[in-house]
């Protein structure tokens, strides 16, 4: 019985439903059903997940998750109670629906919240601007974090540096993720040129690494920061997600993550199996499997390959195929991150001042050469 | 050929290994402290402490998910602490 790893990500979905209606949302798409997750559901996928795993994290998606109501949320807390299993619990919420006693139930409960706000353009893209900062500061009110994805889209690509200004000016954290066109739904209106996209990411690293008055986390570039210094990452877009992620959808479907994937990937339903494990023998995990290995192999000479691995699962499907690479996102990533590479190795070659960077990435450089690793050596020695 | 053996495959793809990295501490500071002379987070200290060295624990507790628009990511806090 595959357990190829002694924990597991659960991106559990309770609901497609939603109170939003996002300019670029992709799971409205594919799933309007809109169902809710039964107790029976959940209490299944406990069973087949927790006995068999020293640690599992719930990662509550959706739809918007809060439309399930606490009380979901207190009864799955009372299923994940009695085990030897470690367990966590994250939500990512659209924050309109937050309430104090919401709030207060979270942050007690140790969850972490996660949400999206599309910076200077968000009222366009998402919209309840007001809604969504208002539940995030009763998160802050009750002694949690909840930092933001900024999704950029052509729509914003112009607005990097001042959203960047105005998240910094909340003291809001942020990442952002590049818009994918879905295969089955392009939208001209969202879908990034390439040249303006690296251009605009570029300028924008530029403008946070000399920032002295940066306080906030950038974790677009941190991530591909701590890489290129430390060879740390972990997402799952760049590390191997198959077998250590799934999805599970409100009607206890097994599939790859919480994005669309047609149903030859799917890994069957919780009540197929006593074991979860029993899902990573299904024929859709064989295909996506395949079809992964079969991409990474194509991407093994790439300059980058080390640090992406390949890439997405979601994003190949969506461009050229779970089996092919050289989409628009490897092309973004790739300069990017060599941009960002010969940044470093300038600020490693130069030995200057620290001063003249960001206090995030003069301490990141700071203590790489402090610990002397053989990265640095290395680095130095190009 | 068996689902392990595609599984081993797959896994031998990936030449970085990653340190385990479970929980969070929200609590986590990148900030220096001169007074013990390191960094005050566990995180880096232990980042820094990491050896690349092949796949064979490539066993990572990744749960940042990102690229891609909507719900992608659950929050940057939380991607990238390490407490085990």
């Amino acid at each position: 019985m595959p357990r190829f790893f002694e924990h597991l990500n659960i991106l559990a979905m309770p609901t497609d439903a939603c109170n939003m209606n996002c300019a670029y949302c992709f799971h409205k798409q594919h799933c309007n059903n809109n169902g809710f997750m039964s107790m029976d559901t959940l209490k299944q996928l406990v069973s087949i997940t927790l006995p068999f795993y020293k640690k599992v994290k719930f990662l509550w998606h959706g739809g918007e998750p809060m439309l399930m109501g606490l009380d979901f949320y207190r009864n799955a807390l009372k299923l994940q109670k009695g085990t030897t299993c470690r367990i966590e619990n994250a939500i990512q919420t659209n924050l309109t629906l937050m309430t104090p006693e919401i709030a207060a139930f979270l942050c007690e409960n140790k969850f972490g919240i996660g949400s999206s706000y599309d910076g200077i353009y968000n009222a366009n893209l998402r919209g309840n601007d007001e809604a969504i900062l208002r539940g995030r500061q009763m998160i802050i009110e009750q002694g949690g974090k909840c930092s933001f994805i900024m999704v950029v889209s052509q729509y914003n690509i112009d607005s990097l540096i001042d959203s960047y200004k105005f998240f910094k000016e909340k003291h809001i954290n942020f990442t952002f993720n590049l818009y994918i066109d879905s295969k089955d739904f392009e939208n001209s209106t969202l879908k990034l040129r390439e040249d303006e996209t690296i251009r605009r990411i570029k300028e924008f690293f530029i403008y946070w690494a000399h920032d002295a008055n940066c306080t906030i986390e950038v974790s677009y570039f941190r991530r591909i920061l701590e890489f290129i210094l430390f060879r740390k990452k972990t997402i799952c877009t760049y590390t191997s997600c198959l077998g250590r992620w799934v999805g599970v959808r409100h009607d206890g479907e097994i599939v790859p993550c919480n994005r669309y994937f047609p149903t030859e990937y799917s890994f069957g339903n919780v009540f197929d199996y006593s074991n979860i494990g029993e899902a990573f023998e299904s024929e859709g995990f064989v295909n996506i499997l395949s079809k992964a290995i079969d991409r990474r192999n194509k991407c093994k000479s790439c300059e980058i390959y080390d640090f992406c691995n390949g890439g997405c699962n979601h994003v190949a499907y969506n461009e050229n195929g779970i089996d092919s690479n050289g989409g628009a996102s490897c092309r973004i990533r790739k300069e990017i991150y060599m941009y960002i590479e010969d940044f470093v190795d300038n600020a490693i070659a130069s030995q200057a001042n620290d001063d003249t960077y960001n206090k995030k990435f003069s301490t990141m450089l700071y203590r790489a050469r402090g610990k002397k690793n053989d990265i640095i050596f290395k680095r130095t020695a190009k | 050929m068996s689902v392990i053996d595609l599984y081993n495959e797959y896994l031998k793809q990936s030449s970085v290994s990653v340190p385990l990295s479970f929980g969070h501490d929200d609590g986590r500071t990148d900030e220096y402290d001169p007074a013990h002379g390191d960094y005050t987070d566990f995180h880096y200290y232990k980042m820094a402490h990491y050896d690349s060295h092949e796949d064979s624990h490539e066993d990572e507790w990744d749960y940042s998910i990102g690229d891609g628009q909507h719900y992608d990511g659950h929050g940057d806090e939380h991607d990238d602490e390490s407490d085990d």
